[in-house]
């Protein structure tokens, strides 16, 4: 190469690194997003247009079963009562002795070393104390963009197992491989938080390039169930914590779902030998919860899995579903006892003119109506929420929650040609007659518990 | 029961699936975009508008992108979209900011007097030929990979670059 070119690379490069750093990126608080929070989350988000909330007036928005009684116990105030104006005001079902509430999470952030830029950070796995706010320490993942992770913890509070998916985006980007984490917390002690990356390996599962959506950690850390998306295929993998062995893999064949519409979402451990899982085919339409004997032979997902729950939306009149129809309930999960399945919703009193984040509890037992675990009834200047209220949490007996919701608020500035959509990422444990929303800590909305 | 409601913070950057993914991209992509733009444009201002548009598009399509590996070339193409729109209006338009003029003093101090003279003669250059000399030499693109980047022919990018190498060569000579 001759001494120009090189002049010209050398040149050209001086050049570009004059630039070190670049302003924060601004994106505007947008709707159009839903397909993938779907994914993840897979029912739609409801009121998400302020318009809706009068549109919606005349009917609670709530699946027809369950609608029916949160509803009548919204007019008739024993839920939700009366209030003054003011903020947010939240509602226990009952006032039952609070369980113990988790108190340590896991969350994926960027770290940024301290007297650098951003861009000289890391993605990295934290984990925080919720009653203090305070970060207890932090883990650097490998280089590259981590854009899927998904985290699960163990009853005892101090045990996590965290999935970090990493793409280093080049020319032809690399994804993967995925790899998993074990979180261990010791409180007071000189090192409070330790992370040792774990021997599973994600393809000795699918043995092809793909995709952890989810994770449900056993109630005694021991085994980990991971749900696989391979973009034509399912999988629910059960491994060993301790070696990382594959223990057992259920697969089925999915066409025409993308990788990240994946329709099982949600597992969860009941005891230690049954695996619950939500099967959404069709969000908003129905949604299956299902059982897995994960001690009992098999490979195929679904015909060796059992329905023990289903929500269902008829066709409205006309046989088209729109923004009108009922939703179905959203983040439903299976609790620790099999009994119940945990799920998050949202109701407008038409009465009362005001709006709630529901959080429910299913009997599987047929016929039993759901039981309303709590809710929080937003401050009136709220239209809406911006995406699918949420389960982030539940007690084995399905009465504790630790909830999410996103009110939007449309804030007028003299800074602007008109309004913008303020949102809030809010959250709180809800259940035995408690609700105690978590002091704010940045990038608790990445959390898991 | 009251709560005390969380202060009333704006979190839309991060809420919303789309919003991390996009976040955790700029994050990790925004520099080097910039960075392109900056070559493109010669001005970081302008360079860092069009990283935001980019994003902000990507932003707003995400529901459309097939596949999320797809997503840095979607974007290195709306970046150098942004730029080739940006230098068509500026050829309308001659015009250089206050904030070009400031860097000028700036990099006069950074870059050593040879690198000040190629730097200057890659600027006069028409803007094929610069982009093309900029995604062989400081992306270290293939011809073939140029040519997919800037919707041209193989044959393009090489007629390109060698004519914009030897303009620069020219340019220099003249100017000693």
């Amino acid at each position: 190469m001759s001494t120009l070119e090189d002049d010209i690379r050398d040149s050209l490069r001086s050049e570009a690194d004059r630039l070190r750093e670049v302003r924060p990126l601004h994106l505007p608080p947008a709707d159009a997003h839903r397909g993938l929070r779907r994914a993840l989350r897979p029912s739609a988000a409801r009121w998400q247009r302020p318009w809706q909330a009068p549109v919606m007036a005349a009917a609670v928005i709530v699946l027809v079963a369950a609608a029916l009684v949160t509803v009548k116990l919204l007019r008739n105030g024993s839920m939700v009562p009366p209030s003054p104006p003011g903020p947010a005001t939240a509602t226990p079902a009952s006032s039952a002795t609070a369980d113990v509430i988790p108190r340590y999470y896991v969350r994926f952030g960027w770290a940024t070393p301290p007297g650098k830029s951003a861009s000289e950070g890391n993605n990295a796995i934290f984990v925080g104390d919720v009653r203090t706010g305070k970060t207890l320490g932090s883990y650097n993942l490998p280089q590259g963009d981590t854009l899927v992770w998904s985290a699960s913890g163990a009853a005892d509070d101090r045990t996590f197992v965290v999935n970090a998916s990493v793409y280093k985006f080049a020319q032809h980007p690399v994804i993967g491989p995925s790899s998993f984490y074990l979180v261990r917390i010791f409180p007071g002690s000189a090192d409070p938080v330790q992370v040792t990356p774990l021997p599973i390996q994600a393809t000795s599962a699918t043995s092809v390039a793909t995709q952890v959506t989810s994770v449900a950690l056993s109630a005694d850390g021991t085994e980990l169930a991971v749900v696989f998306n391979t973009g034509k295929s399912v999988g629910l993998g059960v491994y060993s914590v301790a070696s990382g062995r594959l223990q057992h893999y259920w697969s089925a064949a999915i066409s025409g779902v993308g990788r990240v519409n994946t329709p099982v979402t949600d597992p969860s451990w009941v005891g230690d030998g049954t695996v619950g899982f939500a099967f959404i085919l069709t969000p908003n339409v129905r949604q299956d919860i299902r059982t897995l004997n994960v001690n009992a032979v098999g490979q195929n997902l679904l015909a060796d899995s059992h329905v023990a729950w289903t929500q269902y939306v008829p066709p409205p009149p006309g046989g088209k579903y729109g923004k009108g129809t009922p939703q179905t309930c959203d983040t439903p999960v299976l609790d620790g006892d099999g009994q119940a399945v945990v799920c998050a919703t949202s109701s407008y009193s038409a009465s009362a003119k005001r709006l709630s984040a529901l959080w429910l509890a299913y009997p599987l037992a047929k016929s039993a109506r759901p039981r309303v675990i709590g809710s929080v009834q937003v401050a009136p200047d709220v239209k809406g929420f911006n995406g699918p209220n949420a389960v982030e949490w539940t007690n084995s007996s399905g009465t504790e929650v630790i909830g999410s919701w996103n009110p939007e608020t449309v804030v007028y500035s003299k800074n602007f040609q008109g309004s913008a959509t303020s949102v809030t990422n809010d959250f709180a444990f809800i259940g035995g007659g408690q609700i105690r929303t978590f002091p704010w800590v940045p990038g608790l909305e990445e959390a898991a518990w | 029961m009251y709560v005390d409601r969380m202060d009333t913070r704006t979190t839309a950057a991060t809420h919303t699936e789309a919003q991390r993914h996009v976040t955790a991209l700029y994050q990790a992509q925004a520099l080097s975009l910039a960075r392109l733009a900056l070559l493109m444009l010669g001005d970081s201002a302008a360079a860092q508008d069009v990283v935001q548009d980019a994003f902000l598009g990507l932003y707003r399509r995400w529901d459309k992108l097939a596949d999320i590996g797809a997503a840095p070339a979607y974007l290195r193409t709306s970046v150098l979209n942004g730029c080739r729109t940006l230098l068509r209006q500026r050829a309308r338009v001659p015009f250089q900011s206050v904030s070009e003029l400031l860097e000028s003093a700036e990099a006069a101090l950074i870059h050593t007097e040879e690198q000040r003279a190629v730097l200057a003669a890659v600027r006069r250059l028409p803007a094929r030929q610069r982009e093309a000399l900029v995604l062989r030499y400081y992306l270290d693109m293939t011809e073939d990979q140029a040519a997919q980047a800037m919707g041209v022919s193989r044959g393009t990018v090489k007629s390109a670059t060698s004519r914009a190498v030897a303009a620069v060569g020219r340019m220099l000579k003249e100017e000693s």
